[in-house]
């Protein structure tokens, strides 16, 4: 780990000759001292449970048995079960489960919603990203970005081992918001080039005019196991102002004609309460894991609530 | 209902203008802005619920348009001061009759009798009621309108600020007159008196209906210390001309006796003082007699002897002015006689002009002529003194040549003769004079008449009918004294003159033909214009002191006048114990018997636009972002 540091530092001294791509403080010193802290919680709550130990439906040189079969000639003799062949009388052979590196799709949100406001939400979503698939990395996982928003508008290439963490790293800070948002057909186009089926975090304001259920039961169907991430503004809830207004969707330009008064503010704020329930209800009834991600909670606590909660990378 | 504010005419137009002004605020209002926000669809559903609405929020803001409107041309109509008729009919007129003649400057009460009237009448304005009209008149020589009836509290202030009193006598049956004409036909009229009272009430309301009217009165003032001058005239003395005689005349207001010191002042210099014991109500007259220097200005004045100071300083100074006195053009027609130059030469206020007999006229205005044993030269027109006339030239004709005779009756008291000893003088030749119809014997022996004076084609003569050196009149006083005399007769100006007036009377002063009006400058230094009619400059001194006259058509015309308060009335300052008029005793008016109630028109106007102000910014909340 500390040698990781090492190299974080002396890539950041080696970035500052050149202009910057993306917000100074993205990620900047304090986040990669989050990171290393990760990496070590991570360490410490996930030992001997993680170290790319998913079994797999394939049968290999794992060392978990799996069952058995009988000899056929051009087996691997050192595969025979002699107890078997002592009990029964019959050449079988022992067949183990084989263990593959587990698969983890960052799914982010980059549509214009996103980047309403300040764009707090559009920057925690990169810094979970990257915190989440640095500690996924660190455990030999294998780490694909996808940025998306009515389609899948760039993606990184699967990433293993820890070195890989500063191409995640750039190519988050190459993101930029824009366009609308539209989940079912972007991940379904994502899933469409993924052969590797695996966990797929989805961090998203779920904003979509379509339903985000349509989106998550994409995974679903697709056989990813979604973990929803959802970024939530406090802001989002809040009346811009007071008065006869014409509100226009960040995304879409839709125009609404609202007379906003202190009532129909506070019905706003139930509103928008209502629709974090129904989100969480859904990805509950649907065994989707989901982590309401407050743009005013820091990044760090939010992966450590990850950790706990389970689910992810198990 | 009634209207008494703005009139619709200007109404209109400001309805017009305020409708377009708040409709365009309403237009600007209705303009959304614009706002972006995350998902509109999160707020759709908020709305959505409130669809149902959405026909009677519009309709409200219609509605919040014509109540805006309803209140603008309520605001305008409250501008028009709508009244029911039963209103205007509740409301008081009062006519207000300040006293402010010289008695008000009495100083008994600080600083004024006038100043604490004014500072009554500011707490009374301070008052009455919104609605009450008041009318304020002066009531000095003249009945004055300070303002007409109005209900404007800071115009009824001003107004009793500028009352000033005046050195004249108030003339209230003519304040009560156009009182009376002004209340009629107003509602609930009232009449109030401001005055210390020193005046007869009942006179003054002689032949006025008071009766309907309720009447109030405030009286100030409650001394009477007074020493006051009353007359003061100048005049030069008939028989001395060279001197001039002052009366003054002083008068004790008070019931004590008071001692007066009174001085007399000329050209800035006392030349007389006299302690005067006054009793109670005395009136004294003193006479100064004294050789005064032409264009004199006499100042007379008067202290107390205790060096106390009396309630009415208006009275203790009088003023007046003997004008300059004419220098007479004379010429003499004789062949060379001493006695007579001699005799004409002892008047200094004449000038002399010596021709003989025969010699042409000199160019000139001649005041007049003495003839001694000639004839009047060619062109003379004027007073003529003929000194032993020639036969056929003269203006009477001769009688029969008289030898060795003197003055045997003579007129006493004509002035031409006035001091004169005649029965000694004696002639030795002469002769005796036939006077003509309205010819007038002055003197005469007991063979004819000797001095005779007539007049002939308007023109005055004096005849003697001897030659001065035929007799031994020349030796004695009664020749110069006769010769000054004559001259005397001649001159006529003084007798017209006036040597001061009085204030509040009309001063009619004579001016040089052709002039049309002239600049008056008063006493305290302001001027005004008075006009001229027929030959004579006519105003009304207001103030005791020196006024000038300034003709700017006649410069040289230019005079001036002294005028004094001199009116034994006004000194005196005693005010009235009560004032009564038709058996009623007249009382203070009651403070706060004002019609109450202000109208609520104002207070509205205040709050429906606090109202418009408060519901554009506070419910549109056009601050916020």
């Amino acid at each position: 780990m500390v040698d990781f540091a090492r190299m974080l530092r002396s890539r950041r001294d080696a970035s500052r000759a050149q202009p910057p791509e993306a917000p100074e403080e993205l990620f900047g010193a304090e986040f990669e001292k989050k990171l290393e802290m990760l990496a070590l919680v991570s360490r410490r709550v996930f030992a001997g449970r993680w170290r790319a130990e998913r079994p797999s439906k394939r049968r290999g040189s794992g060392v978990q048995f799996a069952e058995h079969r009988e000899y056929i000639p051009g087996d691997d003799v050192r595969f025979i079960d002699h107890n078997a062949y002592q009990r029964l009388g019959r050449l079988l052979l022992k067949q183990y489960e084989e263990e593959e590196d587990l698969s983890v799709h960052f799914l982010i949100d980059c549509s214009e919603s996103m980047a309403h406001g300040d764009r707090r939400k559009f920057d925690h979503a990169r810094r979970i990203c990257a915190a989440l698939a640095y500690v996924a990395l660190s455990h030999l996982d294998r780490v694909t970005v996808a940025a998306i928003s009515n389609s899948v508008v760039s993606r990184l290439p699967a990433a293993r081992g820890k070195p890989q963490v500063f191409r995640i790293l750039r190519f988050l800070r190459g993101l930029t918001p824009g366009g609308s948002t539209a989940l079912a057909p972007a991940l379904r186009a994502f899933s469409a080039s993924s052969p590797r089926r695996g966990v797929a975090l989805l961090l998203s304001d779920l904003y979509d005019p379509g339903g985000f259920q349509r989106g998550i039961d994409v995974l679903r169907y697709e056989r990813f196991e979604p973990y929803v991430i959802h970024l939530v503004d406090p802001n989002d809830a809040l009346a811009p102002g007071v008065g006869d207004l014409t509100l226009i969707d960040s995304e879409t330009r839709q125009a609404c004609d609202v007379t906003v008064t202190g009532a129909l503010a506070r019905r706003l704020g139930q509103a928008h309460a209502e629709y974090l329930a129904s989100i969480e209800s859904y990805c509950v009834q649907h065994r989707a894991p989901y982590l309401c991600a407050d743009v005013r909670v820091p990044f760090d606590d939010l992966v450590l609530r990850v950790f706990r909660q389970g689910g992810l990378l198990r | 209902m009634s209207f008494t504010g703005l009139a619709w005419t200007t109404l209109w137009p400001l309805a017009a203008a305020s409708a377009i002004v708040v409709v365009a605020a309403y237009l600007l209002r209705d303009r959304r802005r614009t706002l972006t926000v995350a998902f509109v669809p999160l707020w759709a559903n908020v709305v959505r619920d409130r669809e149902s609405s959405r026909w009677w929020s519009r309709l409200r803001h219609f509605v919040s348009l014509l109540l805006q409107l309803l209140l603008v041309f309520l605001l305008l109509a409250a501008l028009s001061d709508p009244r029911r008729r039963v209103d205007r009919q509740s409301l008081h007129h009062y006519a207000v009759l300040v006293d402010v003649s010289a008695s008000m400057q009495a100083t008994d009460l600080e600083p004024s009798r006038l100043s604490v009237a004014e500072q009554q009448l500011h707490r009374w304005i301070d008052q009455i009621g919104d609605r009450d009209r008041v009318l304020m008149v002066a009531i000095g020589r003249d009945a004055t309108p300070m303002l007409p009836f109005t209900s404007d509290r800071t115009a009824l202030h001003a107004a009793v600020t500028r009352l000033a009193a005046r050195d004249v006598a108030a003339n209230w049956h003519l304040g009560l007159r156009r009182a009376l004409e002004l209340l009629r036909d107003r509602s609930r009229p009232e009449l109030i008196l401001v005055t210390d009272g020193a005046f007869d009430l009942g006179a003054a309301a002689s032949g006025l209906d008071l009766t309907r009217i309720p009447i109030f009165a405030w009286r100030v003032g409650s001394g009477r210390k007074n020493v006051a001058i009353t007359a003061f005239a100048a005049r030069r003395v008939p028989l001395d001309r060279t001197s001039v005689e002052i009366l003054l005349q002083v008068v004790n207001t008070d019931d004590v006796a008071h001692t007066v010191q009174a001085r007399l002042s000329i050209d800035k210099t006392i030349i007389d003082t006299r302690q005067l014991q006054l009793g109670p109500g005395q009136q004294l007259a003193q006479y100064f007699e004294d050789p005064v220097s032409a264009g004199a200005e006499l100042v007379a004045t008067l202290h107390m002897a205790d060096g106390s100071r009396d309630q009415l300083s208006a009275d203790d100074r009088a003023f007046a002015l003997l004008p300059e006195r004419h220098r007479a053009k004379i010429l003499v027609v004789t062949r060379g006689n001493a006695y007579l130059e001699a005799a004409l030469l002892l008047d200094q206020s004449v000038d002399l002009t010596v021709i003989s007999p025969g010699q042409a006229l000199p160019e000139g205005k001649w005041d007049g002529a003495v003839l001694d044993a000639a004839p009047a030269p060619a062109g003379f027109h004027g007073p003529k003194l003929w000194l032993a006339p020639p036969k056929g030239e003269g203006p009477i004709e001769l009688g029969r040549t008289l030898r060795g005779v003197g003055f045997d009756s003579w007129k006493r008291d004509d002035p031409l003769i006035a001091r004169l000893v005649l029965a000694d003088v004696q002639v030795a030749v002469g002769h005796s004079l036939i006077p003509g119809p309205g010819d007038e014997v002055i003197a005469k022996s007991v063979q004819g008449p000797l001095l005779v004076r007539g007049t002939r084609n308007r023109e005055p003569f004096i005849a003697l009918g001897f030659e001065p050196r035929d007799s031994d009149m020349v030796l004695r006083p009664a020749w110069p004294l006769l010769m000054l005399n004559a001259l005397g007769s001649f001159f006529t100006e003084d007798t017209r003159y006036i040597s001061s007036w009085v204030t509040g009377r009309p001063a009619s002063i004579p001016c040089p033909a052709g002039v049309g009006f002239a600049e008056v400058t008063l006493p305290d230094k302001s001027q005004i214009r008075a006009g001229v009619t027929d030959e004579h400059l006519a105003f009304v001194p207001e103030t005791a002191g020196v006024y000038r006259v300034h003709f700017p058509e006649a410069p040289e015309a230019d005079t001036e006048i002294a005028v004094n308060l001199s009116d034994p009335v006004e000194s005196r300052i005693q005010p009235a114990t009560k004032l009564s008029l038709a058996g009623r005793t007249l009382l203070p008016p009651p403070l706060g018997s004002g019609s109450s109630g202000r109208p609520p028109w104002s207070a509205l106007v205040l709050a429906v636009m606090a109202l418009v102000l408060f519901e554009w910014l506070a419910f549109h909340r056009r601050w916020t972002t």
